[in-house]
């Protein structure tokens, strides 16, 4: 049976989810497929999780325009929703003349884009805020409105904040169809129809892909990977700013950051691919990682990691596109999201509802909820909001990942969410069980065990990320275990 | 409210249980073991292999014996324990902030702590294996849980990394389940493990094992679909014409332990940074008075027996500790490694009385002898007829040898070969 929708969105990163949630605030019958086990398994769950201050966009643009604008939002947003975010500012550093010149300009396109308190800073000034940056640093453009995110953690959120306000989401949904109607499109998604008027593209790296199977512009998506080291949090506070190198033709460099949850992040590199789903860390990726945020901080250890990933941007030429498509009516194009995709998005969103009331009436819901309840972050709980919370539920104090102090109670909250995913991944994205230093080698059969409990799937059936990534591959010559 | 306790053990594997024993035969009887998981025994219950207790009980028995005979040590002694509670922090004034489902958060005062929490294994992350990041990649102690705990098994053709102890007894683990363990890699020239599970657990089930060759790339988008091997140069740095694909959809690692010493760092402890664990002296004594260390959390063991022996010197003392709080030595002799030693544990002397030094060697060593110097005097040789980095050596040291390091400015150990 077709569904009717007003809306389908077409993609569960950051940009999708964002705009379900702006369109949750109209009475609008909107729902999102995605092809993951998961929101934000692409682009937007392996990036630098960095919202920019915006002045790197040239004056003029969308990215320079949907950054400053985006970056003023999420405070509030993530205050709102309970995303980790640390306003924690960014410095892009200079090393030599040349890159002093660069930081100048930087702050001069910062003024023309809205920047606020954006600052040039000595070498003293900046050796005083980060005594690991190098001996030879001349000095930095100091942006305080830049921060940090969990980018997956953000988009989760902004999800099932929508999905409390009645957005329908549809995951391991594939778009592999779309036909165009009278009056919109009927797509098919994961073997079921679903009936629209508007199309919305937030496909990320295959945006060219849908736009294609609905007779849209043919894109050219080049896709662009960044491979990143992440650190144990003892390294957390190595630095305590962003700290960027001046950006050339390919991106912002390489940047020695501390994440929204307190490890140490170095990346990304930059590298145009062929295969745009080519996620994989190389040698020679990561060695150069190392080699070049040691620019910046030339002690920088090469132990303490705990995990290596890479991460995909599509881009499309020099700015975001947002727009209906020339060529086929009603489908709305939003592509060429590549940095500073996350931070743009809340704002990417408030246009594209505005595209949206172009076409369908927007009323205003009255009882559209603005906030999402978070899972309580145990390790950042003091003593006594602890004991609290065990006695609500004594689940808060068995303990399943010693690394990052998550508690059984966090892990069934997480799998009882508005979108509960029943995978390794999904509990690990949503409350940080196996995030830490073991990477998952203690909690992992112990998360298993609650996912079964809790979803009634088989021990044996649960994955790391979806149905062709099971954790188990048969019982013991004598059965299995109870 | 807080409680007042004299001995705090945190842990109840191995090291936790013995030093728990040794405290109250030292007269203690104010004891806590507090242990995270809901079973006593730590990481042993999950080792259902041969081979433990040789030295200790002198006969062999299997993992969950060996900790079966310590729970009922403590449990004929009565020494209270509490499962299922997890130490989330201690203070340097001896505070434990615990968390337990029943009481919620519990705060105790110690007069003693005994840290024994143990080690947890490296994994992909700390080496930085590139490629993909599918499902199927399992450190040797995970897949051993599996396996062993819940009965499943988590892969059929399987490529295992590292020769550590645990990697080769999970290589034969899995072939007897009936698994393709196509092959261990070792990036060193040796093995890490020892010498009898090279033999019973690869030559005796024809596992190969590739010296010198590592893994450099994980493929597979969902599950593994196979590794890249391949030979590493003398700097161990992967020789691109000697790479290899090999189909497999589990890569298990053994790859090294590290002493989890997350509650040690919290409290500022003087750490060893080639053991990874808090520098002791021969009391187990860490830098905080009262606050001592034993078993994988002091420095990584090859077997239980020295954990189990070493824990109750560190229990006896806290003991002492308690009864009659020991004027702090102001005076300590630093043990250095000298030649072909990586570490020594303890780490200082506070007193010139007999004990045993434990090291390990750097890289394995023909015939030769382990050599004792004070001052540039040779106190003390003992001659070995090899020496690997996989067995801890011990040194015993009478108590004139001790009486003359404990007076001495400059200790060194060191293992020197023949020469050929």
């Amino acid at each position: 049976m077709t569904q009717q929708w007003d809306v389908l969105i077409a993609g569960g990163g950051v940009v999708g989810a964002s705009i379900a949630r702006e369109l949750s605030r109209y009475d609008l019958k909107t729902a999102l497929v995605e092809a993951n086990s998961d929101l934000a398994l692409g682009t937007s769950g392996a990036n630098s999780g960095i919202v920019h201050a915006g002045y790197d966009a040239m004056p003029g643009t969308l990215m320079a325009e949907l950054n400053v604008r985006g970056n003023a939002m999420y405070p509030e947003l993530c205050r709102k929703l309970e995303i980790p975010f640390e306003p924690i500012g960014s410095l892009v550093l200079a090393f030599d003349e040349e890159d002093e010149k660069t930081i100048q300009k930087l702050y001069d396109r910062g003024q023309v884009n809205g920047v606020p308190e954006l600052k040039i800073l000595s070498a003293e000034e900046v050796k005083a805020m980060e005594p690991h940056v190098t001996e030879t640093v001349r000095g930095a453009l100091y942006a305080p409105t830049a921060g940090v995110v969990s980018p997956y953690e953000a988009t989760i959120a902004i999800a099932e904040n929508a999905a409390e306000n009645g957005v329908s989401f549809y995951l391991e949904h594939p778009v592999t169809a779309v036909r165009k109607t009278e009056d919109g499109f009927v797509v098919t998604a994961g073997g079921e129809e679903f009936a629209c008027k508007i199309l919305i593209n937030c496909c990320g790296v295959h945006a060219h892909e849908l736009s294609q199977m609905a007779g849209g512009e043919p894109f050219k998506v080049t896709g662009r990977k960044g491979e990143y080291i992440l650190y144990d949090k003892n390294l957390g506070g190595y630095v305590s700013h962003v700290l960027f190198q001046p950006p050339s033709k390919m991106g912002k460099g390489i940047l020695v950051t501390q994440t929204a949850e307190g490890n140490m992040l170095i990346g990304p590199s930059s590298m145009d691919v062929d295969d745009i789903d080519d996620t994989a860390t190389t040698q020679e990726g990561l060695d150069g990682v190392l080699v070049t945020a040691r620019r910046s901080c030339p002690e920088l250890p090469a132990g303490g990691a705990i995990t290596t990933f890479a991460g995909m941007r599509a881009v499309i030429g020099d700015d975001f596109i947002i727009r209906y498509s020339d060529m086929v009516d009603g489908l709305l194009q939003t592509a060429g999201i590549c940095s500073p995709g996350l931070t743009a998005a809340p704002a990417i969103a408030e246009k594209v509802a505005a595209l949206v009331g172009e076409r369908l009436t927007l009323k205003a819901k009255e009882n559209w909820k603005d906030t999402r309840e978070g899972i309580p972050p145990f390790n950042k709980l003091d003593w006594d909001a602890r004991q609290k919370l065990i006695e609500q539920d004594p689940a808060y104090a068995r303990m399943v990942c010693r690394c990052e102090t998550v508690t059984e109670g966090q892990i069934v909250k997480a799998l009882h969410s508005p979108i509960p995913v029943y995978t390794i991944d999904g509990v690990k994205r949503r409350c940080r069980a196996g995030m830490g230093r073991c990477q998952g080698s203690f909690c992992t059969p112990r998360v298993m065990d609650i996912i079964a409990r809790e979803s009634g799937i088989p021990f044996a059936e649960i994955s790391k990320n979806g149905p062709d990534a099971k954790l188990i591959t048969g019982t013991l010559k004598g059965g299995a275990a109870e | 409210m807080n409680r007042k306790i004299d001995t705090l053990i945190v842990g109840g594997g191995p090291a936790g249980l013995a030093a728990a024993c040794a405290c109250y035969d030292g007269g203690v009887r104010d004891i806590l073991i507090v242990e995270r998981d809901v079973h006593l025994g730590g990481i042993l219950q999950q080792c259902i292999h041969n081979g433990f207790g040789l030295q200790w009980f002198k006969e062999e028995l299997t993992g969950p014996e060996y900790a079966q005979r310590f729970v009922d040590e403590a449990a004929k002694r009565q020494i209270p324990y509490m499962t299922e509670t997890m130490v989330l922090e201690i203070t340097k004034d001896k505070k434990v902030y615990c968390v337990n489902p029943e009481e919620g958060v519990v705060v105790f005062e110690c007069k003693t702590i005994i840290l024994a929490m143990g080690c947890r294994e490296r994994v992909r992350g700390n080496l930085k294996i590139p490629g993909t990041r599918p499902a199927g990649v399992y450190s040797a102690g995970l897949a051993q849980r599996l396996v062993n705990l819940e009965g499943v098994m988590p892969g059929k053709e399987v490529v295992i990394l590292g020769s550590g102890d645990i990697g080769l007894i999970m290589a034969r683990r899995m072939k007897w389940e009936g698994a393709d363990v196509k092959m261990v890699c070792e990036i060193m020239p040796y093995s890490s493990g020892l010498a009898r599970n090279i033999q019973q657990c690869l030559k005796d089930n024809d596992i190969p094992l590739h010296l010198n060759t590592t893994v450099v790339k994980v493929h597979g988008k969902k599950r593994v679909e196979g590794v890249t091997i391949a030979k590493v140069d003398e700097n161990r740095r992967p020789i691109k014409e000697t790479e290899q694909f090999v189909p497999c959809d589990t890569l298990m690692l053994s790859v090294g332990l590290l002493p989890e010493n997350e509650l040690s760092r919290g409290m500022d402890l003087v750490m060893d940074p080639v053991t990874g664990g808090p520098a002791v002296d021969e009391n187990r004594q860490t830098s905080i008075p009262g606050v001592y260390a034993c078993g994988n959390v002091l420095h990584v063991h090859d077997i239980v027996d020295f954990v189990s022996k070493e824990s109750m010197i560190a229990g006896a003392a806290a003991a002492a500790y308690v009864q009659n709080t020991p004027e702090q030595e102001t005076k300590a002799v630093t043990m250095q490694p000298g030649k072909n030693v990586r570490y020594i544990v303890p780490q200082r002397l506070v007193a010139p009385e007999a004990c045993s030094l434990y090291f390990r060697v750097g890289s394995p060593l023909g015939a030769g002898e382990i050599r004792l110097t004070a001052d540039g005097e040779t106190l003390l040789t003992r001659k070995f007829i090899r020496a690997v980095p996989g067995e801890m050596e011990e040194l015993p040291l009478k108590q004139e040898i001790a009486e003359k390091l404990y007076n001495a400015k400059d200790v060194v150990v060191s293992a020197i070969e023949k020469e050929a």
